[in-house]
């Protein structure tokens, strides 16, 4: 009966989370364990840094790239409501993947992914994976993943929840959504509106009259829709579909350096459809994935009228997961992916499709000390990529003490932009390309202690990534530019963490902090190592966040440093930002309303994440929650 | 077509990484009376242009000296710069401006704003006169300033692309080069109507031009580059226009597929240097009273452009690298042999020279 299901579901795939509570066997799958994604479940060695939950769920007004500095994480932005890419680890923003329920989300065009589209209220948790483990994931997770994702509906409570939000220079924003279901069948939507003017004021440092100006051209208004559905198809298995349709339109905004107002304007429309199937039994995890996502970026310049680019990408994934023996796991998949895409800039649109086999072992608790982990994805795109791998260990020394190391091997295929830019007066793309591959390492010492109520983490991990045949794009000899496998990148450096926490019936208190330093260098166009870190990859940051609760009330205070960088030859000083939060909730029945305020950029610090690209001082939201959940 | 230069600056910008090199000058500002500004662009969207200073004195480069001076940032696409009055006058194309400082010692005086794709700035009886391509690149104009106050009078629209402009015989004298688009015009403008007087149709896309030692004007036109078919390709050419009848006397051909963008004169405005521009090798140079081009480069290599200094005939050359790393400037003497290397800002394209 299982294979007439598989028959019929293989097509719209599927993905998981049965809660497979199986009787007929010694091995218990716990529903949770079901629901996680297979990161969680099989990497061994590699840093993974979630996105704490409680800041997650006060963060429904946010952007994800405003949540993730929330959490102390690096993000490049262009300013309020701008382009928004996360460079993980020394390297560049295509060599970490935006990974959705599984599905790697990076433009086939330009290999990179705009985190600003992503409204926080979308997600149910997100998490960023340093290093190269991994591999199964494919073209571009060279150093590192972000991944979002949704969860299980069967294990969500009936609810609705509505948070509208009022803020600083027009921002205005309103997330509703429901949850509704049974033991068979669930469905969720949720949806999001928000519209910013960004008008904030600023002292215009670059002007010749010092003024004090206001912002131009920086509003931006955003709507989505987020329907999902699941349903089991038996006690052992779940067909989940989840659609995610959203229109970003933005302006683009004034650099400080303008005597003028830009002009520009750029909307961002995105249909990411994305259903799985999961089939659980008692000595494996099946799982078959259809995704099929729609990108388009339309972007309008006065001088250039407006050009639309867009791309489709059509993806099927089976992947198994197999209980070899008792505590050893085998993942194994095959993935299937086609690219399709549309520009001003192409001759004409190109299709690329790519095939890809995957595999994974993982051998849990041996003597209860130690984990292994290997794994391996090998691709075909009209040639054989790099055969990948990767081999993560995890030893636990003591009760408190563990030691943890990853190696591996990553690739990047060429973007399509890379290799069919149609010849012009200025550039062209070049379609003779090799992949991008390189080595990431990292080792780390990490320590626990209980002492009575509180919990103390503390680690200590180490990094090292090189990447060869690194595509960049150069001026040929007659000034025409051009992509080359020419250059090579290396970064290493050191990341520190530490958190505490203290909790007893009615407060929980807790303090984290954060410390990385990278050394990070590419090589030049005249085959020597520059002397400097790549554009705006600070050598230095630092988080330092308290979040504290007491009853009803909640209070957190995010500090970020973020160290001195460079940018084509300029210096762009290190610059300090801190978030403050309060929040109130009352409960009545099965209804809760929380009003939160959070002032952002408290010590009101002028500072620019990229260079003449005014960030807003000191400014306010005022965001409502009310949740209503039905009793379980 | 032209248009996809924006589109591929765009879509270059969200993945391009580089690195950068070490700004190891450590030269104090001085005043900058004898030596040459050269003219780094920057790259468009980055704000980071700047001018280095070639000291004749010391033989060497002082770097982004407005930054130096004025503690702030030039701006973004630094396209050309002209003296008038002691007051050099700096045109940002992409920050939409004129920065106006003190030629002496680069000390801040003003700025010009409200200006649309600024290019090229020529001045006549305290009044400045701006070349600029407009919001949409085609629809050019002419905007006219004052001196004393630096605020535009007036804007004027001139055609499409207005790029090289001079005073000459009491008339502004402005080349429509197309912009984003095409065009083969030089207008002839009145200063004292503030109309054009003439409009001169000579090659396609003309650039910038220079007046010989018989007082006629040569004009650079570049021709247009079909880059899907180069059949389709239109001649470059030089121009010979005489500015008293506003007529064209003669008309040499560079080549269909050959397209040059910058235009310089000798000390003795007898011989012709052209060059520079998007896959063209080398600077040429013509005689006034030839009627066909050599058949060899003066000075072979890319340039990204090129300047002559009319004290001793001296020419720069630009070398802007891989538009991501500082540049070089290569100076050759008269006669076309190298005499030194320096290494400037980022994209160096032109030099003034304080002599």
């Amino acid at each position: 009966m299982r294979y007439f299901y598989l028959f019929l579901l293989w097509a719209f795939s599927t993905d998981l989370v049965v809660g497979a509570s199986d009787t007929d066997s010694i091995i218990n799958i716990d529903a949770v364990e079901v629901a996680r994604h297979r990161f969680e479940v099989l990497s061994v060695g590699a840093t993974v840094q979630p996105v704490d939950t409680f800041l997650l769920k006060v963060s429904r007004s946010l952007s994800l790239p405003d949540l993730l500095v929330f959490s102390g994480l690096n993000v490049n932005n262009y300013g309020p409501g701008g382009l928004s890419t996360i460079a993980v680890r020394g390297m560049s923003a295509s060599h970490t993947a935006v990974v959705w329920d599984e599905v790697n989300l990076q433009s086939p065009m330009n290999g990179q992914f705009n985190l600003s589209v992503v409204p926080a209220c979308f997600l149910d948790k997100a998490s960023i994976q340093y290093g190269g483990s991994g591999v199964n994931y494919g073209s571009g997770s060279m150093t590192g993943i972000v991944h979002m994702g949704t969860a299980n509906l069967f294990q969500q409570p009936n609810q609705l929840w509505f948070s509208p939000a009022i803020g600083s220079f027009g921002n205005k924003s309103m997330g509703a959504g429901y949850k509704w279901g049974n033991h068979w069948i669930a469905t969720s939507l949720k949806t999001f509106l928000q519209q910013a003017d960004n008008d904030f004021p600023f002292k215009n440092t670059t002007d010749f009259y010092q003024r004090t100006v206001r912002q131009t051209n920086a509003g931006l208004k955003q709507y989505g829709v987020f329907p999902q559905f699941a349903i089991r198809t038996s006690e052992r298995s779940m067909l989940k579909a989840s659609c995610w349709i959203q229109q970003y339109n933005k302006d683009i905004q004034t650099m400080m350096t303008s005597s003028s107002p830009n002009l520009s304007h750029q909307n961002d429309h995105n249909v990411w459809l994305n259903v799985q199937w999961k089939y659980v039994d008692s000595a494996y995890i099946l799982s078959v994935r259809n995704a099929y996502l729609y990108n388009q970026v339309l972007y309008f310049d006065p001088s250039q009228g407006t050009t639309d680019n867009h791309s489709r990408s059509y993806i099927t994934e089976l992947e198994s997961r197999i209980w070899v023996r008792k505590n050893h796991w085998l993942q194994v998949g095959i993935n299937y992916t086609i690219d399709n895409a549309f520009s001003q800039g192409y001759n004409e649109n190109p299709t690329r499709s790519r095939a890809s086999m995957f595999m994974q072992y993982k051998i849990e608790n041996i003597a209860s000390r130690l984990n292994l982990a290997l794994g391996a994805r090998q691709e075909y795109v009209s040639y054989f990529t790099p055969l990948v791998y990767s081999a993560g260990i995890e030893y636990r020394v003591t009760q408190r003490w563990r030691v943890t190391a990853n190696l591996s091997k990553n690739y990047r295929i060429p973007t399509l932009n890379d290799l069919y830019w149609k010849e012009d007066a200025f550039a062209k793309g070049n379609p003779s390309l090799k992949p991008e591959w390189g080595w990431s390492g990292e080792w780390g010492v990490h320590q626990m202690w209980n002492i009575g109520g509180l919990q103390l983490e503390a680690s200590q991990m180490f990094f090292y990534n090189k990447i060869y045949n690194w595509i960049m794009w150069q001026p040929d000899t007659v000034g025409k530019w051009q992509p080359i496998n020419k250059s090579q990148g290396k970064s290493q450096g050191v990341d520190l963490r530490f958190k505490s926490q203290y909790q007893t019936s009615r407060i929980r208190s807790t303090t984290a902090f954060s410390y990385q330093y990278t050394y990070a260098r590419t090589l030049q166009s005249n085959g020597q190592w520059g002397n400097l870190p790549p554009d705006y990859m600070p050598i230095h940051k630092a988080s330092l966040s308290q979040m504290f609760t007491y009853k009803n009330l909640a209070v957190g205070y995010i500090h970020n440093y973020t160290g001195l960088r460079y940018t084509l030859g300029s210096r762009l000083p290190a610059y300090q930002v801190a978030d403050l939060f309060g929040q109130y909730t009352l409960y009545k029945n099965q209804f809760k309303l929380s009003l939160q305020f959070r002032i952002n950029n408290l010590w009101n610090q002028f500072y620019q994440v990229r260079q003449y690209y005014a960030m807003p001082m000191r400014n306010y939201l005022f965001t409502l929650m009310l949740d209503f959940s039905a009793k379980p | 077509m032209k248009h996809l230069r924006l589109l591929f600056y765009f879509v270059l910008g969200t993945f391009v990484f580089v690195a950068c090199s070490d700004d190891n000058d450590d030269q104090s500002n001085g005043l900058y009376s004898k030596g040459a500004f050269i003219l780094n662009e920057g790259n468009y969207g980055r704000s980071n242009a700047s001018v280095s200073f070639l000291s004749y004195t010391t033989d060497s480069i002082t770097e982004d000296i407005f930054t130096k001076t004025n503690g702030r940032p030039l701006g973004d696409v630094l396209q050309s710069m002209t003296i008038f009055q002691g007051k050099a006058y700096l045109v940002l194309n992409n920050s939409n401006k004129i920065e106006v400082v003190n030629a002496a010692d680069f000390k801040q005086a003003g700025v010009v704003e409200n200006l649309t794709s600024p290019r090229y700035v020529a001045f006549y009886q305290n009044k400045g006169y701006v070349t600029q391509w407009g919001n949409d690149g085609i629809h050019g104009s002419l905007a006219v300033f004052d001196v004393a106050k630096l605020s535009v009078d007036t804007t004027i629209a001139i055609g499409s692309g207005p790029e090289g402009i001079a005073e000459i015989n009491k008339k502004i004298w402005i080349a429509n080069c197309g912009g984003w688009g095409t065009d083969s015009t030089i207008i002839v403008f009145d200063p004292a109507t503030l109309k054009i007087e003439k409009t001169i149709v000579v090659g396609y896309n003309p650039q910038h031009f220079v007046l010989d030692q018989q007082g006629y004007l040569w004009v650079l036109c570049s021709g247009v580059a079909d880059w899907v078919d180069s059949e389709n390709d239109k001649p470059s050419s030089l121009v010979k226009v005489d500015v008293k009848s506003y007529t064209v006397v003669s008309s040499v051909t560079i080549g269909k597929n050959a397209h040059p963008s910058i235009i310089g004169i000798n000390r003795d405005k007898n011989l012709i240097y052209y060059g520079a521009g998007y896959g063209f090798n080398g600077i040429w140079k013509m005689n006034i009273t030839s009627t066909a081009v050599e058949s060899a480069p003066f000075i072979e290599g890319y340039f990204y452009g090129f300047s002559v200094n009319a004290a001793n005939g001296e020419i720069y050359a630009f070398d802007a690298k891989d538009f991501s790393v500082k540049g070089e400037l290569i100076r050759y003497s008269a006669i076309g042999n190298k005499i030194k290397s320096y290494t400037v800002g980022l994209i160096p394209k032109a030099a003034v020279f304080a002599n």
